[in-house]
């Protein structure tokens, strides 16, 4: 096994018993992204050379003895998020020239456990939207790569990063995660600090990991969680150990199968994936039982009257100076954004108070649920809409963000998995979600079920 | 969210009939809240008082 292709976990064991250099470790992710890069687009930029300094300061360390717990283990960053001295290029023209003062607090977190960033990963416009067109599928480069987080989550896919980095307004680690056989963890909201982020929308976005395993992500996360007055929702969360056991049990544990909303106007094949997987869960000793999810028909609707407006707002001054910057996408949206009323903004905000109360009570029930991640696999590149069975007509864009939004509005983790792929070859998502900083619960389900049914590993890239 | 299609920039007039059809289509969206009976839910923007401080231990 060649260094790009070992687990974060892997990685960052071999380096505590100096089997394997960091500078060995980075030299291979870089060689990797240099052969697969030109056929992906998954990285904005890329700083070898500062990676490859950071891999030499963290092999003298690992030879003095001293380790972290992310020594000499390659990231990919989603332009948002900054890295002093370097443009956070936000995939927008609008920010051309731009160099970050100051780490984000996550740049921080990471460089202090030892991660070397090695590039900024592409994102769909100031990640507003779901497809990164910039970025190929890591499986099918006829397919789009899912977003916003779409760089991220082909690097990690391709083995041009060890994990990355990426955010989630309307499920955009979870979908380009799920829509490239990754693992994306959308942590609880206020539980990872967004300061020094550039925002889609205050109120729904969260940063967090997106890694090849669910063990993976919990070391991540063990590292990015903590609370930062800087981030006006961030909370000093209990402490909880989140790494799973080595041997995860999930005996007695209740996971709920939704009877509506998850499952319905979702490919076949997605469905029968996620069911089989569920079983899985089952012969690994948990309960399923079947719930209902309340107040499902108006989460697309809570998500857009929070993310319009406020959108709106954080670009207005650069709307009215410099619109053309924008793609027509991204302007058309932030314009139409614009002229939501403030009583349409403040329903939505009404209408979530009374989703996290209704979810609160769900989550009484189960300890997790378990759902699909996205309705449909990657697309292929151009198709816009998708007509159902029942003949309704969805753009891509609301198919992908149907099943992410209510973790958005509610705020509960969620964790997307791979659980097989269609016939077509395109990875399938499973998405746990949980109680409010329950992460530790979805991460044992996730670890439990790897290590019965491993993921797809890193993509070919043909 | 909202799909629209990327391409050349259009003429001005065709811009704003763009952009009001974008908007209506986000009104008719978010107007399904209606349905609900807030009563008297208050909303979720927190407000504090008094500013979290940088040096807070915890």
């Amino acid at each position: 096994m060649r260094p790009y292709e070992l687990s974060l976990a892997d990685a960052a064991k071999a380096v505590r018993e100096r089997r394997l250099s960091p500078v060995e470790l980075v030299d291979s992710v870089l060689e990797r992204l240099e052969e697969v890069e030109p056929r992906l687009g998954a990285y904005a930029s890329v700083d070898a050379e500062s990676a490859r300094a950071g891999a030499r300061r963290a092999e003298r360390e690992a030879a003095a003895g001293r380790f972290r717990p992310l020594l000499g283990v390659p990231v990919g960053l989603k332009d948002l998020i900054d890295v002093a001295g370097r443009p956070t290029g936000a995939g927008s023209r609008v920010r051309e020239g731009h160099r970050a003062r100051s780490d984000a607090e996550v740049t921080g977190r990471l460089l202090a456990a030892g991660a070397v960033p090695i590039g900024k990963t592409r994102t769909h416009e100031f990640a507003y939207g779901l497809i990164t067109p910039q970025t190929r599928n890591a499986w099918d480069r006829g397919r789009i790569a899912g977003g916003s987080s779409g760089g991220s989550a082909v690097a990690v896919a391709a083995g041009s990063a060890t994990f990355a980095l990426g955010t989630d307004t309307g499920g955009s680690i979870r979908v380009p995660s799920a829509l490239n056989g990754a693992v994306g963890l959308k942590p609880t909201y206020g539980l990872v600090s967004r300061h020094g982020v550039t925002p889609l929308s205050w109120s729904l976005d969260h940063v967090g990991p997106i890694t090849r395993t669910a063990r993976d992500a919990a070391l991540a996360l063990s590292v990015l969680a903590g609370h930062d007055s800087r981030d006006p929702a961030s909370v000093p969360a209990p402490a909880a150990d989140l790494l799973p056991g080595p041997d995860p049990d999930l005996t007695g544990l209740r996971v709920g199968v939704p009877r509506n909303h998850y499952f319905d106007r979702v490919d076949p094949e997605v469905e029968a994936a996620v069911r089989r997987a569920v079983a899985r869960l089952e012969e690994l000793g948990a309960r399923t039982v079947e719930v209902e999810i309340p107040l499902a028909r108006y989460a697309q609707a809570v998500l857009h009257g929070l993310v319009a407006p406020e959108a709106a707002a954080y670009h207005e001054p650069t709307l009215r100076t410099a619109p053309e910057l924008y793609g027509e996408d991204v302007r058309l949206l932030l314009e139409a954004g614009a002229r939501l009323s403030a009583g349409d903004h403040l329903r939505a905000q009404r209408a979530r108070t009374l989703m996290r109360r209704e979810w609160a009570r769900l989550l009484e029930g189960v300890d997790a649920i378990a759902a699909p991640a996205t309705p449909v696999t990657a697309v292929r590149t151009g198709e816009e809409g998708l007509t159902w069975p029942d003949g309704s007509v969805e753009s891509v864009s609301d198919a992908y963000v149907r099943l992410s939004a209510p973790a958005n509005v509610t705020g509960v983790p969620a964790l997307s998995v791979p659980v097989g792929r269609d016939g077509a070859g395109m990875p399938i998502g499973m998405q746990l979600l949980g109680r409010p900083f329950a992460e530790a619960v979805l991460l044992r389900i996730g670890h439990a079920y790897e290590l019965a049914e491993p993921g797809p590993g890193i993509a070919p890239v043909r | 969210m909202p799909d629209a299609p990327d391409g050349p920039v259009p003429p001005e007039a065709d811009r704003d009939a763009r952009v009001a059809a974008a908007a209506e289509h986000l009104r008719s969206v978010v107007a399904l809240l209606r349905e609900l009976d807030l009563a008297d839910t208050p909303p979720t923007a927190a407000y504090r008082a008094e500013e979290a401080r940088t040096d807070a231990a915890l």
